[in-house]
């Protein structure tokens, strides 16, 4: 990960005392930290940017903090770190919570080397966000090409695209497009031109549907180069 | 070495005229036919190195037929070309998806045929019809580009892993300008990328490459989470 891009770090912590402890335990320049006071808070800001660790107090007022902290997790992909914090690990509520799908649930304070090294461990441990597409996403793709030999019926393409023979291509060229009278189909085909094509960088492309007036045009582009 | 054999099929008598005409200068031998019917008879008999048939709009389902029985009876490697008035793009798409390998407009220009013909084998005599292939003189001029689609199969934060129709090198430079792309970085919908690793599936009928982004901002990874957030939800 490049020096700019820190690692996101979203703490959900309205006590200022236990702030600076977080703020301690993240005071690498790896981390970029921001607080918040509130789930809902949070909730805001996942909105708009992923963190990569959530830190989240449930030490907090409201009665329906197991249901809003499952909210909250619902709503982080699977490889976000997930830390809570508690004065009380034995409390109704932590055990609730506990139950949720959490990396660590730690005990105030959050101080020690201990610590330090699990938020080490788990910034190694950090896997990138990824995600199978189900529903079929075609996208339009394009590769240069460049055009190193012409004949009267096809040309020389050298690309990074491997074709097969028999392959329909969709090419654009100034050069083509200007000798030809509209634009034609372009098919693969098997190499005849063994002194060009020697790698797999180049492709021969058959030009279909030729008219009279295409190859005069292409044999004047010929002769014209030879002329050059 | 045996001369090459073209077999045919015209049912113009001018046009089958100009076609003999021209193939007696190509130093092969050839049948010609008029129907269908008797271009099927003589298939299996004279066993032609290449056949051409002529085609007119109400023809395109007579010459599936032809081709098929072709493909049937001399298999699938018989250098098949269509000779035709049809000028019409989606009309010659229709006509390549019957199977011809290659397609020819009327009138027939003798050099042009000759080179068609000189894609199948090599004949001293053909040849001496064809120009040859010349190289393009300057780099700027032959700069071309190929569109080509693809399926997204996987989005992580380096990149997408696609597959294709089409095999690409390692390290090739690819771009893809499409609206999955603003559905992504919201901003605009133009995105490079490299080619970091690109294989053929066990079954080897699919072709999937690792397309890694070339560059993306602070901002564009952040969207980039977003979005892979969003998905992994959905």
């Amino acid at each position: 990960m490049a020096e700019k891009e820190k690692y996101q770090v979203l703490a959900i912590e309205p006590v200022l005392d236990d702030r600076k402890d977080i703020a301690n335990l993240f005071q690498s320049n790896h981390y970029k930290l921001t607080f918040v006071d509130s789930i809902k808070e949070a909730t805001q800001f996942i909105g708009n940017l992923i963190p990569h660790f959530v830190l989240i107090n449930i030490d907090q007022n409201p009665k329906n903090i197991i249901h809003l902290t499952k909210s909250l997790l619902d709503l982080l992909p699977n490889e976000t770190v997930k830390l809570c914090s508690t004065k009380d690990l034995k409390s109704k509520n932590s055990k609730a919570i506990n139950k949720l799908e959490i990396n660590e649930f730690f005990e105030k304070p959050l101080r020690g080397i201990n610590l330090f090294e699990k938020i080490k461990m788990f910034k190694f441990e950090l896997k990138e966000l990824s995600v199978e597409i189900k529903e079929k996403i075609i996208v339009s793709t394009q590769i240069d090409a460049n055009i190193i030999g012409l004949s009267e019926t096809d040309f020389i393409i050298e690309t990074d695209l491997i074709p097969q023979i028999d392959e329909a291509l969709i090419i654009e060229c100034r050069l083509i497009e200007a000798i030809l009278s509209e634009q034609k189909r372009y098919i693969v085909t098997p190499n005849k031109h063994e002194h060009l094509s020697s790698t797999m960088k180049f492709s021969t492309i058959t030009m279909l549907g030729l008219r009279n007036e295409d190859l005069q045009s292409i044999r004047a582009k010929i002769l014209h180069w030879e002329k050059l | 070495m045996a001369r090459k054999k073209i077999l045919f099929v015209d049912d113009n008598m001018m046009d089958r005229l100009i076609l003999s005409k021209i193939l007696d200068e190509l130093d092969v031998d050839y049948v010609d036919t008029k129907t269908p019917e008797e271009f099927l008879n003589k298939l299996k008999e004279f066993e032609p190195d290449i056949c051409l048939i002529d085609l007119n709009i109400k023809q395109v389902n007579d010459g599936q037929i032809l081709v098929q029985a072709i493909r049937n009876k001399l298999g699938a490697q018989m250098p098949v070309i269509i000779i035709s008035a049809i000028e019409k793009s989606d009309m010659i798409k229709r006509i390549l998806e019957i199977g011809a390998n290659d397609y020819v407009c009327k009138p027939i220009d003798k050099s042009l045929l000759s080179s068609k013909i000189s894609n199948y084998f090599k004949s001293r005599k053909i040849n001496s019809f064809v120009l040859p292939l010349f190289e393009v003189p300057g780099k700027e001029d032959g700069r071309s580009k190929i569109k080509f689609e693809c399926q997204v199969e996987m989005v992580n934060e380096n990149g997408i892993q696609f597959n294709s129709t089409h095999k690409l090198k390692e390290k090739a430079k690819i771009k893809i300008a499409d609206p999955f792309m603003y559905e992504i970085f919201v901003e605009h919908g133009e995105v490079d990328f490299i080619v970091e690793r690109s294989w053929i599936s066990e079954t080897g009928d699919t072709k999937h490459f690792f397309g890694k982004f070339s560059r993306l901002s602070v901002v564009q990874k952040q969207k980039l989470r977003k979005f892979i957030t969003t998905q992994q939800k959905n």
